[in-house]
């Protein structure tokens, strides 16, 4: 039985016209694993990570995080299960420009009420381990994009969730922020053994992944596994991606 | 599609961001427009509210002005904020600033035209309601609605010139850069709002420099000055010692970086020094209202008191003794109505006192005095020549000294009395009364002679003045019979108790009523431009709980933080009000020597009541829309 257990789930959207966005997914995530989920534009990936990180319900199916189903609890409860249990990593970082760097790694912490000596201590951890510490007292308009995804990183991981879950990380940066935030996600998922959910469009990052799983129409379509070679598996990325269809190519291309 | 269609299909499309903005201008219009039906009505314009009254009636129709014309420019550039996006649009599809700024211009015009029409409307069809309303308060008889043709001129001529200067002067308001900045990156953050120390200094500083002015002895320069200091300390303290404040406050991490605090408070900064302005605003009016009314309402007390304390219902004052044509109307007219009367003539001697610096007394003749007494049971005690018994009245809170035991004057003679006994009664006016037995008056009445005056006070056993009269009263009828009765004779006055208790308190009324509809159009104001801030930044604070929500803030917590929010928006200004006015009152009290307190926190209350409907209401609306984006 895996730490994450996806179980014949599907989603329809009803308005005018219905849309079947997800169709009888099947997935086990093994405690500790990377896994990546690829696909073209409006294949479903969004809409599969947001059923798993509980800001959207499934139409149908099941999914078990450590044996529990967040989907039967109550939203005071779910907000709660959310911040406790998972860590998030969006495209736009969702930083609070109200707040500073530090401030911000802190915000889960702080509403669970913890102690200052805990949050200082994990703050500390957490930014070295990040390389964020001298940006700790800035502002989020007063860094690069590359450090307020790093500060992302810290705020989803401070509270050392059961599971990371990241939705296109590296969306919004260059090709070197971008290897180093996968660097940092890399490293937090072998030290902290943090189980790790991500989606995106970028093979790059995708090949930091252990395993990558390709979704087409709402439906699985396929997954490959990583072996000793980043290198190589990058490759067996952009070649699943041009067989699947889509403009992967032109994406790579500029990328690698 | 002319440039004309073009403006009038925007606002057809657009009817939900317009629908704020028009109805704002439409209520601006509506609260000046029934304010001048009111002080127009023919009626009004005819009845005797004294001077003091029309003035205030005056005042407060260019308060409402300039209120109003705060309002809809207020509306206006916030409503444009909203639009900004849409300019942006515009620009990049290639409209010239000349044809953004008349886009505008005819936009304001149509949505100005029509709030001026509806708002006529809208007062007209709520005149009759208002008029009524009036009649109660000022106990007026019935106003009758009439056709207020000046009114609606005014209002036409004053906020149709308004719309047009302010949709001319729109490029004031739109910048173009600005607008293709908010395209590009409407996510641009804010900066942490800045405050200077020397600034916050100048607040604390002339803050505390008021308060020690008022400590000290009040003169009319020193009261100015003072409210001088309060006004630019005030208006420093939102602008920059609150900034400086909150980030003490969060240097303070043991509070600051627990539960929901992190989030509140660090919004905090932003949202006072974002509404400084507004806030300094609220304050001055709520703490003019709430101070005015307070002034009022011991006015009305007073002459309440004034009314019960005085025994006697007619005074007549300084009557030529040759031809007394006062009393003999007075005597005539009770004769008339089958009143039985007693009539007391007292010769008062006003003099000043050396041991009390400010006060005076009257001195009056024992025999006389005793003939009150008898039928009033008052205290009556021997008194030998030199010897006086002290009364002093009850409707003043000026306390004699407790170790007072002589009374000297000044002048040639200088006679010098011993104090015998003392006791409290309101008897003949407010001031003080000091009687000696009649050698001792008439030896001190030798240096005096030109102090003394003849006044015959009269005593209605029949008219119970232990209850407010009511209009209809005799004592009431007849009182203002006398008192309007107007013989040419230099000497002398009548003085009726009903007649001052009756004009004091129309008087006070029509101030009332004034200020309860400035207070009343104020507070909706306030409520609606907090309502048009809060609403402006919605789809800013949407993402921002969205955000939160997708990392596991839970609707409690939204709702807890955003209520924190929106309620320091309502209550700093009320707060800040509540110990203006306090401390105004506390030093009017003094001049007006009643319980002036409790009418001062009664003022406030009403306030604070009011805001807190409107805050409620808005709370709703804002968590309504909040709830929708929490996940
Ligand atoms: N809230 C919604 N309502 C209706 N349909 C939706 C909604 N969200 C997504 N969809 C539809 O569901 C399908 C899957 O969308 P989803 O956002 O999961 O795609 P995606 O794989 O994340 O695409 P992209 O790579 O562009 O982000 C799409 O056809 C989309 O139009
Ligand atoms: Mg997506």
């Amino acid at each position: 039985m895996g730490m994450l257990e996806i179980q014949k789930l599907s989603k329809i959207y009803n308005g005018k016209v219905s849309t079947r966005a997800l169709n009888n997914i099947d997935l086990s995530i093994e405690q500790g694993e990377f896994v990546g989920i690829m696909g073209a534009s409006g294949s479903g990936k969004t809409t599969l990570l947001n059923m798993v990180s509980t800001i959207d319900t499934p139409s149908s199916g099941k999914i078990l995080i450590n044996n529990q189903n967040p989907h039967q609890m109550k939203k005071n409860q779910l907000a709660q299960f959310r911040r406790r249990q998972l860590g998030f990593v969006f495209q736009d970082f969702n930083l609070l420009d109200t707040l500073t760097i530090a401030e911000n790694i802190v915000l889960p912490l702080t509403l669970e009420k913890k102690s200052l000596r805990e949050m200082d201590q994990k703050l500390k951890a957490v930014a070295e381990k990040l390389g964020i510490v001298e940006i700790l007292n800035k502002r989020t308009y007063e860094v690069s994009g590359g450090q307020r995804q790093r500060a992302a990183i810290a705020r989803a991981t401070i509270h050392s969730p059961v599971l990371l879950l990241a939705d296109e990380p590296t969306g919004a940066l260059d090709s070197k922020s971008s290897r180093n935030v996968m660097e940092m996600m890399e490293k937090i998922n072998q030290t902290d053994g943090t189980t790790t959910m991500l989606v995106t469009h970028d093979p790059l990052a995708a090949s930091y992944c252990h395993r990558v799983v390709f979704i087409k129409d709402g439906e699985l379509y396929n997954e490959i596994h990583r072996g000793q070679n980043r290198q190589e598996f990058f490759q067996e990325i952009i070649d699943m991606l041009s067989f699947l269809g889509g403009n992967a190519h032109e994406l790579s291309a500029v990328r690698v | 599609m002319s440039f004309r269609q073009f403006a009038f299909n925007n606002i057809r499309r657009n009817t939900s961001a317009y629908i704020a903005y028009f109805l704002s201008s439409s209520f601006a219009v509506m609260a000046f427009f029934t304010y001048l039906l009111f002080i127009h009505h023919p009626d009004i314009a005819k009845a005797p509210l004294g001077k003091m009254a029309s003035v205030g009636m005056e005042v407060a129709s260019y308060l409402t002005f300039i209120f109003s014309f705060l309002f809809v420019l207020y509306s206006i550039s916030a409503f444009l904020r909203v639009r900004l996006k849409e300019f942006g649009i515009l620009t990049i599809l290639g409209a010239q600033r000349k044809q953004l700024n008349w886009l505008i211009f005819l936009e304001n015009m149509i949505i100005g035209t029509l709030s001026v029409v509806t708002g006529i409307l809208g007062g007209l069809i709520f005149a009759k309601l208002f008029l009524l309303f009036g009649e109660n308060v000022l106990e007026l008889k019935n106003l009758p609605m009439y056709v207020p043709v000046k009114a609606i001129w005014i209002t036409i001529a004053a906020f149709m010139a308004l719309f047009f200067i302010m949709s001319s002067m729109t490029s004031f308001f739109v910048r173009q850069s600005k607008a293709l900045e908010m395209l590009q990156g409407s996510s641009k953050p804010k900066k942490e709002p800045k405050a200077s120390i020397w600034l916050a200094l100048l607040s604390v500083v002339t803050l505390s420099s008021s308060v020690f002015l008022l400590q000290g002895k009040l003169s009319e320069e020193s009261l100015l000055c003072a409210l001088l200091l309060d006004l630019i300390g005030l208006y420093f303290f939102f602008t920059q010692l609150s900034v400086v404040i909150i980030r003490i406050l969060k240097k303070n991490r043991r509070t600051y970086w627990r539960g929901i605090n992190l989030l509140w408070i660090s919004e905090l900064a932003y949202k006072v020094k974002d509404n400084a302005r507004m806030f300094f605003m609220i304050t001055m009016v709520t703490t003019m209202a709430c101070t005015s009314a307070s002034i009022v309402l011991a006015l009305k007390q007073q002459a309440e008191a004034m009314y019960k304390d005085n025994p006697f219902a007619f005074t007549v004052y300084s009557e030529d003794q040759k031809k007394p044509v006062f009393t003999e109307k007075i005597e005539q007219t009770l004769k008339n109505e089958g009143i039985t009367y007693k009539k007391f003539p007292i010769k008062t001697m006003f003099l000043n006192v050396k041991e009390l610096k400010d006060q005076s007394v009257n001195m009056v003749r024992q025999s006389e005095y005793e003939g009150m007494a008898r039928s009033l049971s008052l205290p009556v005690i021997p008194l030998q020549d030199h010897e006086t018994l002290l009364i002093q009245p009850t409707v003043t809170k000026k306390q004699l000294p407790v170790d007072l035991t002589h009374l000297s004057f000044t002048g040639k003679e200088r006679p010098e009395l011993t104090i015998k006994k003392m006791y409290n009664r309101t008897l003949i006016g407010s001031i003080t009364l000091a009687v000696v037995n009649d050698h001792t008056y008439d030896h001190i009445a030798k240096t005096y002679r030109n102090k003394i005056s003849q006044d015959y006070y009269y005593l209605i056993p029949s008219w119970n003045n232990k209850k407010v009269p009511t209009s209809n009263s005799t004592e009431l009828k007849i009182s203002a019979e006398l008192e309007n009765w107007n013989p040419s004779v230099e000497n002398g006055l009548i003085l009726a108790r009903g007649s001052q208790y009756q004009m004091t308190q129309q008087g006070a009324n029509v101030v009332i009523f004034v200020g309860l509809f400035i207070v009343a159009i104020f507070s909706v104001f306030i409520a609606s431009f907090l309502y048009f801030k809060l609403f402006s930044d919605l789809q800013q604070d949407k993402r921002y709980y969205h955000g939160l929500s997708k990392i596991g803030l839970s609707l409690k917590e939204m709702k807890r933080t955003a209520t924190n929010q929106i309620a320091l928006l309502f209550y700093i200004p009320i707060f800040f009000a509540g110990i203006q006015t306090l401390v105004g009152i506390s030093i009017l009290g003094d001049a007006y020597n009643t319980g002036t307190l409790t009418v001062g926190l009664t003022a406030i209350g009403i306030f604070v009541a009011i805001q807190t409907v409107y805050f409620f209401i808005v709370r709703a609306r804002y968590l309504a829309q909040l709830k929708n984006v929490m996940v």
